[in-house]
């Protein structure tokens, strides 16, 4: 009997892990700013740069304004997984150092993409990013991830 | 330095609360925040203690069965950013002190200005860079372990600088460089065990490179100072010395290096080379890791006798971290160290309290294994 319980235990616990393990099936996720912005498009690296902080997005290097979503939010983890390739305890461990550094604070969060589309459209200087489903007449897409 | 400092401290407070009746978004203005780390060692050796750093007064092993002091710490940063241009940091940090006490002190306190998009200067007390994560090494949750190799610490055990550095970012074909160029002095005070002991380092002038290749950074130091051993009974003179590093750290979503290397090329007390390797494997909340470092004094300098002519001591750690939620990691890490047949003739993780009536003992079984557990958080 016990051994016969031992593959289903081990089902079990493969079922058990396997949202932890698998990668969400989300939708594709566009870097955006004002639909008045002087960028064009962003290549992959910049994005990277740009979005650890590194490199202005801007090419007369003036400061880019950094929007994020919650912590909570599954499209925050997409993005840096597809952008950055990294986790998102990846990215709290890097914006501490950055932090403590003092070389750069983390990107200041909005509660949603609708509130990442207000601050973009009252900020020429920002980007940010959002679910593809998002995109409307105010922000442009500079870049795309799926 | 501590006037200028504290002078420094309110030039950015003022800075910073001048500009707050500017536009600007309150917000942005000050930024205030914190790390920690609480947590708990043991040792298994009775005959020495075993410190974090040769900063801290007591550890684990003789004075301790546990001890909590090795590694728990509270750090609390103010971030001042009256304009794009200016930046003022002040971190203060409490942690175990040479005299046993908790008071904080000042592990950061500089203005940056921020000339060009490319070019920063900084003024104040700033880091000692050396090695790759040498900013956030007080950070233990920006970290993969639970300690900074002492093995790398040992030539040099400072993490600050009073002076200023300067940094330019370039680009060289697709290589991002950040290259800084620092000078400045720095004092430091040892812990009890070595009683009235300090290092008073001057003259300080370097450069240090962090690349990015892709996603591997690499860093390259190289730092020239003076400097001057304080220590009852020893007549203080000071001594020239260069200091070169080379390290690198990848970091993936799936896994992660860190490796450090240093070299001291010391005309008092000889050829010191140090190394420390790390790595480790995400999976999921929990990331096990492996590392190994190694402290060995290669050539001796007339500064050491001849009977105190092997010092080596290795450290080979086993550990794993768990990403509790965010902003809270524990973590637990086996140590095993191993020295020379004379440790401790030179100051690295084993240290030995009662001005070392245990030494003798302590030599029949050079060794020590450490447990250690600790929660790191930021906010």
């Amino acid at each position: 009997m016990r051994i016969l319980c031992k593959p289903a235990l081990f089902a079990r616990i493969l079922l058990a892990c396997a949202p932890a393990l698998a990668t969400p099936a989300l939708a594709e996720v566009v870097v955006v700013a004002s639909s008045k912005t002087s960028l064009s498009a962003l290549t992959p690296d910049q994005v990277e740069q740009t979005f650890s902080g590194k490199a202005s997005a801007f090419a007369d290097g003036r400061k880019t304004h950094l929007l994020d979503l919650p912590e909570s939010s599954a499209t925050r983890a997409d993005f840096y997984t597809k952008a950055l390739g990294k986790n998102a305890i990846q990215m709290k461990a890097y914006w501490s150092r950055m932090t403590f550094t003092g070389k750069s604070l983390p990107p200041a969060e909005k509660a949603d993409a609708d509130a990442v589309k207000k601050a973009l459209a009252a900020d020429p200087d920002a980007v940010g990013y959002v679910d593809a489903a998002s995109v409307d007449g105010s922000v442009k897409v500079l870049a795309s991830f799926k | 330095m501590r006037n200028p400092l504290r002078k420094l401290f309110c030039l950015v407070l003022l800075g910073g609360a001048s500009a707050a009746y500017a536009d600007e978004p309150a917000t942005s203005m000050f930024n205030f925040s914190g790390f920690g780390t609480l947590g708990v060692a043991h040792s298994s050796n009775k005959d020495a203690d075993f410190v974090n750093n040769v900063f801290e007064a007591h550890g684990a092993g003789q004075s301790a069965s546990l001890a909590a002091g090795v590694d728990s710490k509270l750090g609390l940063q103010l971030t001042a950013t009256p304009s794009e241009q200016i930046t003022g940091v002040v971190q203060a940090i409490a942690q175990q002190k040479w005299n046993g006490t908790y008071a904080p002190a000042l592990e950061w306190a500089n203005v940056a200005w921020q000339a060009t998009p490319d070019f920063d200067v900084r003024v104040g007390r700033v880091v000692w860079p050396m090695f790759v994560r040498s900013e956030s090494v007080n950070v233990g949750y920006s970290n993969f372990s639970i300690r900074a190799s002492g093995e790398l610490a040992a030539e040099m055990p400072n993490t600050h600088n009073d002076g200023v550095d300067a940094t330019y970012k370039f680009r060289t074909g697709s290589l991002a460089h950040a290259l800084t160029a620092f000078g400045g002095h720095s004092k430091v005070h040892y812990g009890d065990y070595f009683p009235n002991t300090t290092l008073d380092v001057t003259h300080i002038a370097g450069l240090s490179d962090m690349v990015d290749i892709g996603a591997v950074t690499v860093h390259l130091a190289a730092m020239h100072m003076q400097y001057v051993y304080t220590a009852p009974g020893v007549a203080p003179f000071p001594v020239k010395l260069p200091i070169y590093s080379l390290g690198a750290v990848y970091d993936s979503d799936t896994w992660y290096m860190l490796g450090d290397a240093q070299l001291a090329l010391d005309p008092y007390y000889g050829r010191m080379e140090s190394f420390s390797l790390l790595g480790g494997y995400h999976l999921g909340k929990f990331s096990p890791y492996l590392g190994y470092s190694q402290f060995k004094q290669a050539t001796f300098g007339p500064g050491v006798p001849a009977p105190l002519q092997t010092t080596t001591q290795s450290d080979t750690i086993l550990g794993v971290r768990w990403d509790v939620q965010t902003s809270v990691d524990v973590k637990l890490q086996l140590d095993s160290i191993r020295t020379g047949d004379v440790a401790g003739s030179f100051p690295i993780s084993l240290v030995f309290p009662n001005n070392g009536q245990q030494y003798a003992s302590f030599l029949t079984h050079p060794k020590a294994n450490v447990i250690s557990v600790v929660v790191d958080f930021v906010f």
